[in-house]
């Protein structure tokens, strides 16, 4: 059975740090597989670092001649370049966060539907084992009535981003890592919160830190995210007979009541989860396998982020404000 | 029209909190430096204009200089003194060539090496040996080399700088202060504590950027008051909110200092010989990693010999030429910047849970 031809969309950070060290574990796949990126030195160089059939500056070039393609680029690319492959019979397997909004996911979906191609979504962490060991056990009533989900997920920026893409836009650290947690949230509790309170520390850009507050059946889901300082990157989830708790990057195991569950130990890195995905949408693609993470399982997190920003309120910074004090009074009326 | 000012080291704690000043005051186009995407994230919360420029590149800096007129220099180019001295050189070049209205270049106290008594300007130079003292005074020796050719810079030697996102005034010892024992007894932390808070030091800037100095000026930049050692660690614990601090018994704490220098060295050694060996034994085995943790937080929460002399010494560094010639009023005592760096260190994660 030969490889379907695939494309790589996107040289950039996240294809060094997860997509090649899981080609390499596939190399059926990446002998066939044609790179795009519009900086031309890097397509070529991952090219031959993959040994991939091609490099292009174009992914419209290939549209005709490829069966799905993997889309790694800057957040605001993903709708728009899904909403092009699909319409040419393409299938997609595209970064999180797929969409800006709930009506960008529909109109992906609905494109999916009408052309015959599946849309995927590399959710990673409804990958990991104790994310998808939990979910049984919140199921299956292992804690009774659920009450509260805490989680924080917080760590200064350091992803060796090429392009200032992740700060333009006004979206910054709940479209980024946060969509993570508010998928894993939304998927725990098996439908789409309502946002009870959102604040951030946006005054005109991206925010880094971001507090969500979310409800749905009764359970309240508080959220920290920050870009800035390291949290305790864990959660909590507390029903009435007991509680889970679990570190955010521990992907094999968590804390069932106080003792200790191991899920896996099979796995030994994100490049592992990648290869997981990669096989998936090979077989997707050939009609063998469900999607593992589909365009229309993200829409319940895209449509909270959406509305979290919809209702922003600015976090209270008392330390922030205190510059006040620094100038006389003539001067800030001055300027404003 | 506003004036256009390039800051270096905005993705720094200085070089940040002054971008996040400027464009709250008004009257300034502040164009934030970095030399990396990826430390951008805390000022481009304000939506300001981003450059991403490597200081030790001509064609970088001429191209972040175009239609500049004034000049913040707070990078710190890495361990490495060269690129510190290097990058001030070539920024301040840049500078000359641009033709700035004003340019003003963050040094340190360290110059002076470790002295005594009261510190004013005229003081000479010291090497100590000290990478980051030492190379800044190559820096201000490369810096007033251009201002003898005409460059309109003026050169600010702040304390020690304090404050939200402080790594090593602030964040350090609030983490140290929540373990116990406290390893420094009240009778070795008499020396002189010369803070100056992060909003003073932004404040002392601005009015460097405002007024008429000779080229080359320099100018201590210290904090209102010269509490001990000791009555900072206090004033922060109290402010966060913690126990009395329980001092370790004098000999126990001179022992535990004793014992950890070495192992300090060792692990400082081991970490820069084979760090992608220890990294995967960390990602992989949580009982490394949990070994791994406890002693680093040992290793952090123990003072070095440097510390230690730094807490005895008498010292203090005057802001008088600064008040007077700058117009600089500091106004940030403990009492009053003490209450907001706690909100933050609480709001940003650094308290543990009770």
């Amino acid at each position: 059975m030969s490889a379907p031809t695939l494309a790589l969309i996107g040289c950039g950070a996240v294809a060094e740090a997860f997509y090649v060290p899981a080609l390499r574990k596939r190399p059926e796949v990446a002998h066939s597989l044609i790179v795009i990126d519009p900086d031309r030195s890097r397509a070529q160089a991952l090219r031959e670092r993959l040994g991939a059939a091609a490099a292009l500056t174009d992914y419209r070039e290939v549209l005709h001649r490829i069966s799905g393609a993997m889309v790694l680029t800057p957040h605001h690319l993903h709708c728009p370049m899904a909403l092009e492959l699909a319409r040419h019979g393409v299938a997609v397997l595209c970064e999180k966060p797929l969409a800006d909004s709930a009506a960008e996911v529909d109109a992906i979906v609905a494109a999916g539907h009408t052309h015959g191609v599946p849309i995927m979504v590399n959710q990673t962490r409804r990958l990991f084992p104790a994310a998808r060991e939990v979910r049984r056990l919140i199921a299956d009533g292992a804690l009774g009535k659920l009450r509260e989900i805490r989680f924080e997920l917080g760590a200064p920026f350091d992803w060796p981003a090429a392009t200032p893409a992740y700060f333009r836009g006004g979206r910054g650290v709940l479209f980024d890592t946060g969509v993570h947690v508010v998928d894993l949230v939304c998927w725990w509790l098996g439908g789409e919160p309502e946002v009870l309170d959102y604040a951030d520390d946006s005054r005109g850009g991206t925010e880094a830190v971001a507090r969500v507050r979310l409800r749905l059946h009764d359970v309240v889901a508080d959220i920290h995210l920050s870009w800035l300082t390291k949290l305790r990157n864990a959660y909590r989830i507390v029903g009435e007979r007991g509680a889970i708790e679990g570190g955010a990057y521990e992907w094999a195991s968590f804390q069932l009541k106080g003792r200790k569950m191991r899920a896996s130990r099979s796995w030994q890195g994100y490049e592992d989860f990648v290869a997981v995905l990669l096989d998936n949408f090979v077989d997707v693609i050939g009609g063998r396998s469900e999607p593992l993470v589909s365009a229309a399982d993200v829409r319940p997190a895209i449509a909270v982020i959406d509305e979290c920003y919809r209702r922003r309120r600015l976090l209270d910074e008392p330390w922030h404000d205190a510059w006040q004090g620094l100038f006389p009074e003539a001067r800030l009326a001055a300027h404003g | 029209m506003a004036e256009r000012i390039f800051v270096t080291g905005a993705g720094g704690f200085i070089g940040a909190r002054l971008v996040e000043v400027l464009h709250c005051a008004g009257g300034w186009q502040v164009v934030a430096g970095v030399r990396r995407w990826s430390t951008a994230a805390r000022v481009a919360r304000f939506g300001v204009e981003l450059a991403q420029c490597d200081i030790r590149n001509p064609d970088q800096v001429a191209r972040a200089l175009s239609g500049v007129t004034h000049v913040v220099h707070c990078a710190v180019t890495g361990d490495d003194p060269a690129t510190i001295v290097d990058g001030t050189r070539v920024l301040m070049e840049g500078a000359l060539k641009a033709g700035v209205k004003k340019v003003v270049h963050l040094s340190t106290v360290d110059v002076y090496g470790r002295p005594e008594g009261e510190v004013v300007e005229e003081r000479p130079y010291a090497i100590t040996g000290r990478v980051y003292g030492d190379s800044k005074i190559e820096a201000e020796a490369a810096v007033q080399a251009l201002a003898a050719q005409g460059l309109p810079v003026t050169i600010l030697r702040p304390t020690l700088v304090h404050g939200p996102f402080g790594a090593t005034f602030t964040i350090a010892y609030a983490q140290r202060l929540q373990s116990a024992p406290w390893l420094v007894p009240a009778s070795a932390a008499q020396g002189t504590c010369n803070l100056v808070y992060v909003d003073d030091l932004v404040g002392a800037i601005i009015a460097a950027l405002e007024t008429r100095t000779a080229p080359g000026d320099a100018f201590n930049v210290n904090g209102p008051e010269r509490p001990t050692w000791d009555d900072y660690f206090q004033a922060l614990n109290a402010a966060l909110g913690l126990p009395p601090l329980a001092y370790a018994q004098p000999g126990k704490a001179r022992l535990t200092q004793q014992l950890m220098e070495p192992v300090r060295y060792a692990a400082k050694a081991t970490l820069k010989r084979l760090k992608p060996q220890i990294m995967a034994v960390y990602q992989r085995s949580e009982l490394a990693r949990r070994f791994m943790k406890a002693a680093e937080a040992r290793v952090r929460n123990t003072p070095n010999a440097n510390e230690l002399e730094a807490f005895g010494r008498r010292v203090s560094f005057s802001s008088a030429k600064a008040e007077r010639v700058l117009a600089y009023r500091p106004r940030f005592d403990l009492s009053e910047a003490l209450p907001l760096t706690a909100a933050w260190l609480r709001a940003s994660g650094f308290l543990l849970a009770p």
